[in-house]
């Protein structure tokens, strides 16, 4: 009988031929920034200032006549490294949370679950605002910000996991053999628990660039030096008038590379889903 | 053919049914076959059963008569009605006759009402789609067919939702919505199957009143002998998508000729058997319709099997009403059987 | 009844426990806000000392608090530190701009997610039904920016057709007030109608395949009118309830929204308090936003449970 798990459907095919090479140079832009960048990132041109794309810059300048190609590769690096950042904050401390919190066990997991709650209904970006606006804004400040606000939603998935999983079959089996605390936690709950975590890794990413884009956009990311999409499209905006052409790069930028982890993770969770696979 | 009541029959049958063929066109491209080649005639006033175990194609027959079955469904043969073959229907002309002319009962009545709307307003939906009644016409029909099916207070009940009635009440108010307008022909599939056993016996009472009193034909569709003889004049018995065995009620409850027949017959549980005496199944299980192979459908479960059961046998003729699939119908042996052309009982 | 005392009590903490943490934000966090208004060269002790005063940070922690709890229940929003008139003044003229900007977005996202959702269930394979998805998809996956900013190019920059800012009041010139209204609630709805189109199609898709539908073409009724009289009020029912729920990123999206279109409402006060460091005005913005969004949801379970009781059965 074939692998059906190799053989794509007509559509899964365009989800991952779209995705993947979208995720890939945005990685490859934040790996490499500055080495692949036809011009500096502070190589104003006054001669060429909000120019549409021309042979010279092929996605034209900004208002100050920096060649945007240079920028929105320097830019990734920023965009693609807060929200990852952020991700990895919010999966593992939040998991870890919850799986300590879980263990103990009693009123203190349903405090902290109440208190996830709160936080997973209000909407994200406003904490957000209120955060970055008090404190002096850098980088890693928007990375763990964004990183503790999708932390709860880790808490409670793991929390919620291993309530279910304390009382399965297999742990009791495991218990019965010997096994001590951690040693199931380890090697018999978290293999269970991982797909769903790595699902809401990629909504989290999502999530996450979504969010450092619309901070940046209102001026409420990381500062200058640091360029991200966002802040290019922030900045760009109140020239549209005069030429709306350089602002829509690092928006499309934005919008394919959120679209592109959307999809993979569409796909990833049809991937895991057995009744999906035929 | 007779029966104790003396049964109206026209000399041209209400429904006629010939060859009839199903199946679905798979994902991948193939076709699964549901229902072969189904062959019968419904007389008026009369009420026929198709008998058969899950799989057999009965609800799919059930859906082609009525024209609903699914996009992706193939169907073959022919259905004459009034003159016109109803396989061929457009779409439009079919909604003139579904609840007008031929009804249908359901299987669930848990699940075949619509929960956001009174049970009042829902009878009226097939009265106000077909006849022209004035409001004064309409509530007192509706009254009217709560009464014929027996609910009593109609007042109360037309005003309250499906969850506010138990499983028999919603399949008396099924009944009641199929026949509102007073149809030739109604199909109900699997009518008592979710009910209990208690409820059944009423609900079967129910019909067989209702067809001898509006006198509209009816077929019955069910995998439970015990309950078509309460009601049925002919029964088919159908297997793998197929008639098997098919005559008057009475006379093939007595007498069955085909293997399947009398292995159905005898898995009935009986209270004359001995205490842990173990109850008679039929070894195997259904063939897979979209791998049958060549012969018998039957041959892997029969008793009988023999060499012979290798060539596909036709519909026998044991008697002008009549027939059974199988070489052994009519004598015991192979030497001697003709294949017999497969003619609808009648 | 109870289950609606419990919700209610469950907004109220909501409101109040995410407030408080408002407050003890702006107080903790390293960056003390008297010096981030004052800035380092105005810094004397004195000024310093003023200012702190002024903000009513010169108190100890717990009775700050007590104090903000106390004028919050007589709704005393505080006072602006930009100009010094009470922060409610500014609330409440800028309440009803962000509200009929979320109405504006939830009729645009019904409009166009549940029609597109019907279409998507009822011919699934068809070219229009996949169509339709993935226009959904598109919708929900673009940032909310860059889909304004597409709609302002096409419709104000290359048509001309369309305002890209400003605002009028309604009570001054309804006409004007609803033509800038237009692109943002686009910009707004259209995402929503992704989300909006998903449930639909999947909702619908599965009520078309009940019994009770099938009952009802037995009766001779066509299919449009037993999707429209009957599958579709039943498929309703979920997307109702995951409007409600998923209202809170609507919200969010308002923010980024009033600043692009310079609509004048709660988000973008918000916004320019930020900016102007003006803590008072940041504080009460951020309560009344949480307020109305605990509202607005604990709405949506009621009209659930209202819906709620007569579905028990299917």
């Amino acid at each position: 009988m074939s692998d059906s798990s190799l053989t794509f459907t007509r559509q899964s095919d365009w989800r991952v031929w779209f995705a993947i090479p979208v995720l890939a140079v945005a990685g490859l832009f934040a790996l490499l920034g500055e080495w692949i960048a036809p011009y500096s990132v502070t190589g104003y041109d006054y001669t060429a200032i909000l120019s549409s794309p021309t042979a010279a810059h092929w996605f034209g300048t900004d208002e100050l006549g920096r060649d945007i190609l240079s920028r929105l590769i320097i830019a990734s690096r920023t965009s693609v490294a807060v929200a990852l950042g952020a991700t990895l904050f919010a999966a593992i401390t939040g998991s870890l949370i919850g799986l300590l919190v879980s263990y103990i066990g009693g009123r203190l997991e349903a405090a902290v679950s109440s208190a996830a709650d709160i936080f997973i209904a209000l909407p994200d970006i406003f904490f957000a605002i209120l955060v970055m606006s008090l404190v002096a804004p850098n980088p890693t400040i928007l990375t763990i910000t964004i990183g503790i606000i999708y932390m709860p939603q880790f808490t409670k998935i793991v929390s919620a996991m291993v309530q279910s999983a304390r009382h399965a079959d297999y742990v009791t089996a495991a218990r019965s053999m010997g096994a001590s605390g951690t040693r199931i936690i380890f090697s018999d709950i978290l293999p269970n628990i991982l797909p769903i975590i790595v699902v809401k890794f990629t909504l989290t990413i999502s999530s996450a660039l979504l969010l450092e884009a619309s901070l940046s956009f209102l001026g409420l990311g990381a500062p200058p030096p640091n360029t991200s999409w966002g802040q290019m499209v922030g900045s760009l905006k109140p020239y549209i008038y005069n030429n709306p052409w350089p602002i829509v790069f690092p928006s499309l930028m934005i919008f394919f590379v959120i679209m592109a982890v959307n999809v993979l993770g569409d796909w990833f969770q049809d991937y895991v889903n057995p009744e999906v696979r035929r | 053919m007779t029966t104790a009541s003396a049964k109206p029959s026209a000399s041209a049958p209400l429904l006629s049914v010939r060859d009839l063929s199903v199946q679905f066109a798979r994902k991948d491209g193939g076709l699964a076959p549901a229902v072969r080649s189904l062959s019968f005639d419904l007389r008026r006033g009369e009420v026929l059963a198709l008998v058969g175990e899950s799989g057999c194609g009965k609800s799919a027959t059930a859906l082609a008569l009525i024209g609903l079955l699914a996009r992706n469904a193939r169907v073959g043969g022919s259905v004459e009605f009034d003159g016109r073959n109803l396989l061929s229907l457009p779409e439009r002309e079919w909604e003139t006759i579904r609840g007008r002319r031929i009804a249908m009962i359901f299987q669930d009545p848990m699940t075949a009402l619509d929960p956001l709307y009174r049970i009042g307003e829902q009878i009226a939906e097939a009265l106000r789609r077909h006849l022209d009644l004035s409001s004064v016409a309409l509530r007192t029909r509706v009254n009217e067919l709560l009464t014929l099916v027996g609910i009593d207070d109609p007042e109360l009940r037309v005003r309250q939702f499906p969850h506010q009635l138990s499983g028999g009440l919603r399949q008396r108010v099924v009944i009641a919505i199929a026949l509102a307008c007073n149809p030739e022909v109604v199909i109900a599939d699997e009518p008592t199957t979710a009910l209990d056993v208690t409820i059944q016996a009423q609900i079967v009472k129910l019909l067989a009143d209702l067809n001898r009193k509006v006198g509209m034909g009816m077929i019955f569709i069910s995998h439970d002998l015990g309950v078509v003889s309460q009601i049925a004049d002919k029964i088919a018995v159908m297997y793998a998508g197929q008639v098997v065995e098919s005559g008057p009620c009475a006379e093939l409850l007595r007498d069955p000729r085909h293997p399947y027949t009398k292995a159905l017959l005898a898995s009935v549980p009986n209270p004359a058997m001995a205490p842990k005496q173990f109850l008679n199944a039929i070894l195997g299980t259904v063939p897979d319709m979209a791998r049958l192979e060549a012969g018998c459908t039957f041959r892997n479960r029969c008793p009988q099997a023999q060499e012979g059961c290798h060539a596909e046998p036709g519909l026998t003729g044991i008697s002008p009403s009549r027939f059974a699939r199988c070489w052994f119908a009519e004598t015991g042996s192979y030497e001697g059987m003709e294949r017999q052309a497969i003619r609808p009982f009648s | 009844m109870n289950y609606y005392l419990r919700r209610l009590a469950v907004a109220i903490a909501t409101v109040l426990i995410s407030s408080s943490l408002v407050f003890f934000a702006i107080r903790i966090l390293p960056g003390d806000p008297v010096m981030m208004l004052l800035g380092e060269s105005a810094a004397t002790p004195e000024v310093i000392a003023r200012m702190a005063e002024r903000l009513g940070m010169d108190a100890p922690l717990h009775v700050q608090y007590f104090r903000w709890l106390t004028d919050l229940l007589q709704l005393d929003f505080g006072t602006s530190i930009g100009t010094g008139l009470p922060v409610a003044n500014e609330l409440i003229k800028r309440l009803p701009r962000s509200l009929e900007l979320m109405a504006g977005g939830i009729l645009v996202s019904l409009s166009i997610g549940i029609p597109l959702g019907v279409v998507a269930a009822r011919r699934p394979d068809s070219f229009i039904g996949n169509a339709a998805s993935v226009l959904a998809l598109i919708g929900l996956s673009a940032p909310t920016f860059v889909k304004g900013l597409i709609l302002i190019i096409i419709f104000s920059i290359t048509l001309g057709l369309l305002p890209s800012s400003g605002f009028t009041p309604f009570t001054q010139d309804p006409v004007a007030n609803l033509r800038n209204l237009i692109l943002p609630s686009l910009t707004l709805g259209l995402g929503f109608a992704g989300v909006v189109q998903r449930i639909t199609r999947a909702s619908l898709a599965e009520t078309l395949g009940k019994d009770y539908v099938r009952t009802v073409r037995a009766k001779g009724v066509s299919e449009n009118a037993s999707v429209y009289r009957h599958a579709l009020p039943n498929a309703m029912i979920p997307v109702i309830a995951v409007v409600g729920i998923r209202i809170g990123s609507m919200l969010g999206g308002m923010v980024v929204i009033e600043n692009l279109f310079n609509w004048p409402g709660l988000s973008s006060y918000l916004i320019e308090a930020c900016y102007a460091r003006d803590y008072p005005a940041i504080q009460a913005c951020l309560v009344v936003i949480f307020f109305v969004f605990s509202l607005v949801s604990l709405s949506m379970d009621v009209l659930m449970g209202i819906i709620n009781p007569r579905r028990r059965d299917v």
